[in-house]
């Protein structure tokens, strides 16, 4: 049963230049305890499509269509008070920037305590004494001084995990993580990636991880959706995306990344696999295959010129992806 | 463990390969209040005593996270930050206290590639104007058809194309940005080169393109690189050497390959353990060394080793012995009282 699904959702902004298509029908579910994580590189459309759903974007230059339903209920097109209750108590965010999404000048006591008011009538030492288990909960240390501090007064990885005790305040089914450790150092990453790991399994939420870090993936998902020029170009379980990929692009990606522990010297190592040239414009995306400008295999006149559909590649099992010629079927 | 030990060595002993020596380097910014009796109240230790060497041709990479003072290290390197105290010598020759004019001549030798190419090129100069500006400081290639000609080559080299050299940085993409950065930081036919996070604001397939570019340029130029970026997988696929370096001092040094096998000090171990491996099966089995806290700030560095607030191996001499960097294998030293107790000489 999924919790969130999402079902041929595109978002296109106005531009001067035209509409900008930013998400191209978009379709996935998560369910309850389930990580799924959406992967892309810059301007993919992975964070709109998130921000999409939640009814973050403006509205007077982003037009979202198609359906997003969480435990029933219709995202798209619900106005804001609705979608204000779905936010936090709903479907939790955090973000990459924890600087900018907390209010520097309030104590992180009344950040969370918003985050509680918000779907419930409580006292203040009601909201006290619960946003102290949630900064234990959370990992904060001495949590009675930290709830009088403020966000600049806490290292990165703290206030990360302030955001993270906001987004659990209100209890949500799904949280929703957009590119959260990537401003973080790789010893902080791990810290936050065992803290959301710990606390999907203690309230079996959903998780959706945004990122464009295909080794954070590889460890923290159970499906991978991997997005180019706003399309899904492959999905199905971490396991066989990575392994079996199908889509010239997500082995380009994984191609191109160097592994920490290749045991040999650089000198004997080749070049990284590289994707020539770089993503089309969402103003004027090619008629055809939106990854056919750089594609290394390009096999007929039908790439340039259909859309290829996300389909099941032989081997099933959920695999997906869109391209006329699946790589292992080669 | 490793081949460098039988490579015969030019006369002059052990030593006469290394092109950047750095000796007890310190770089301390003071903290200033901004009045009062006491104007200054300390000093943030970014560089608190390093000792380094760069070999001829080879790619040395210094790896740590945010605030552990690479960057203000690369930087002093080339003096673009004064050292606050500690000696740089370049082809034995020492440069720290080059005049103006000779600080200057010694910069076409020594150049850098910065981070962020939308903040480094200057938005309202053509790539050729930038890139042809170390021309007209260094006075090479004279007259206006060479240096013409000259710029092609260099936009050529670093895979950019000639005939747009009259369009603005806007036009481009980061990673074509950043490869008119390093066209600028070779147009004075550099020996060395410091790049600075070259590819921490880039995409993943763009980085790999930049990263190949850095190794082919190196190989066909002769270069000698300090490569510093926080990215410990990136370091290792250019990397000949590493360095790790955590709140202002280097922890390790040795082979990239030697110290990605078998780390020597437990700061190494815990920041390769925490990089994840895009290998779904391996990723999942890999143990995490996950540190406690956070990174004590470098204006108030704990006693002895500074990594002991952290460290899960941490034993009985750590808090009151401040640990050398030691050898303990062939080319590859590591600064931990596990491999014996050691003590810096307070200076």
């Amino acid at each position: 049963m999924s919790v969130l699904a999402v079902a041929d959702l595109s978002v296109a902004f106005r531009t001067a230049r035209g509409p900008a298509r930013v998400v191209n029908r978009l379709s996935y579910e998560v369910d309850a305890g389930e990580t799924l994580a959406i992967v892309g590189e810059s301007g993919s459309g992975k964070s709109v499509s998130a921000l999409a759903l939640l009814g973050l974007l403006p509205k007077n230059v982003a037009q979202v269509s198609g359906s997003a339903v969480f435990a029933g209920q219709e995202l798209v097109g619900l106005v804001e008070e609705a979608l204000r209750a779905v936010r936090g108590a709903g479907i939790g965010m955090i973000f990459q920037d924890p600087m900018t999404s907390l209010n520097p000048v309030l104590t992180v006591e009344r950040q969370i305590g918003e985050a509680l008011r918000a779907h419930a009538k409580v006292s203040d030492k009601a909201v006290r004494s619960r946003a102290r288990e949630l900064l234990q909960e959370v990992g904060i240390p001495d949590a009675d001084a930290r709830l009088r501090a403020y966000p600049h007064q806490l290292s990165g990885g703290m206030r990360q995990r302030v955001m993270i005790a906001i987004a659990l305040a209100g209890e949500p089914q799904v949280l929703i993580a957009d590119e959260a450790t990537t401003a973080l150092d790789v010893t902080v990453q791990a810290q936050i990636l065992e803290l959301v790991e710990r606390v999907q399994d203690q309230h079996g939420m959903a998780v959706v991880w945004i990122t464009h870090d295909l080794g954070v993936v590889a460890g923290m998902a159970d499906h991978v959706l991997v997005m180019y020029a706003g399309r899904c170009v492959e999905e199905g379980s971490v396991d066989v995306v990575f392994e079996h990929s199908a889509h010239p692009y997500t082995r380009g990606l994984l191609g191109a990344l160097p592994v920490v522990d290749d045991p040999r010297p650089a000198r004997e190592r080749g070049p990284l696999a590289t994707i020539p040239g770089l993503p089309p414009d969402p103003v004027s995306l090619p008629p055809g295959c939106a990854f056919y400008p750089r594609c290394p295999i390009r096999a007929d006149e039908r790439c340039a010129s259909e859309v290829p559909p996300l389909v099941e590649v032989a081997g099933g099992d959920g695999h997906r992806a869109a391209t006329f010629y699946p790589l292992e079927a080669r | 463990m490793t081949t460098e030990q039988v490579v015969p060595r030019p006369p002059g002993g052990m030593d006469a390969d290394v092109l950047v020596r750095v000796t007890g380097m310190h770089v301390h910014f003071p903290i200033k209040t901004g009045g009062g009796l006491r104007p200054v109240r300390g000093a943030v230790r970014a560089v608190d005593g390093v000792d380094l060497q760069i070999r001829r041709g080879e790619t040395l990479g210094l790896v740590g996270e945010s605030g552990c003072g690479k960057s203000t290290l690369g930087n002093a390197l080339l003096r673009l930050v004064e050292p606050t105290s500690g000696r740089v010598e370049f082809g034995g020759v020492d440069v720290t206290n080059l005049s103006r004019r000779d600080l200057r001549r010694w910069r076409r030798r020594a150049a850098m590639v910065f981070q962020d190419p939308f903040a480094s090129l200057d938005p309202r100069r053509t790539i050729a104007e930038s890139v042809s500006e170390p021309l007209a400081i260094h006075g090479l290639h004279r007259g206006r058809d060479r240096r013409r000609r000259r710029v092609g080559e260099l936009l050529e080299m670093v895979g950019l194309n000639p005939d747009h050299r009259d369009r603005y940085p806007h036009e481009f993409s980061g990673g074509q940005r950043q490869r008119v950065g390093i066209a600028r930081a070779l147009a004075g036919e550099p020996e060395f080169v410091v790049c600075d996070e070259p590819i921490a604001s880039l995409d993943v397939s763009v980085q790999a393109q930049v990263m190949n570019l850095l190794v082919r340029l190196q190989r066909e130029l002769g270069l000698t690189y300090l490569f510093v970026s926080h990215d410990v997988a990136a370091v290792g696929q250019v990397s000949d050497r590493v360095a790790v370096m955590y709140l202002g001092r280097i922890v390790e040094v040795g082979p990239a390959a030697g110290v990605a096998a078998a780390p020597e000090h437990p700061y190494t171990e815990a920041l390769l353990s925490a990089v994840p491996v895009p290998e779904p099966a391996r990723e999942r089995t890999r143990e995490r060394i996950v540190l406690r806290g956070d990174v004590p700030s470098p204006a108030a560095p704990p006693s002895g080793c500074r990594f002991r607030t952290r460290c899960p191996k941490v034993f009985e001499p750590c808090p009151d012995h401040d640990p050398v960097l030691q050898p303990v294998e062939p080319d590859h030293s590591a600064a931990c009282h596990l491999h014996g107790v050691t003590d810096v000489q307070q200076t």
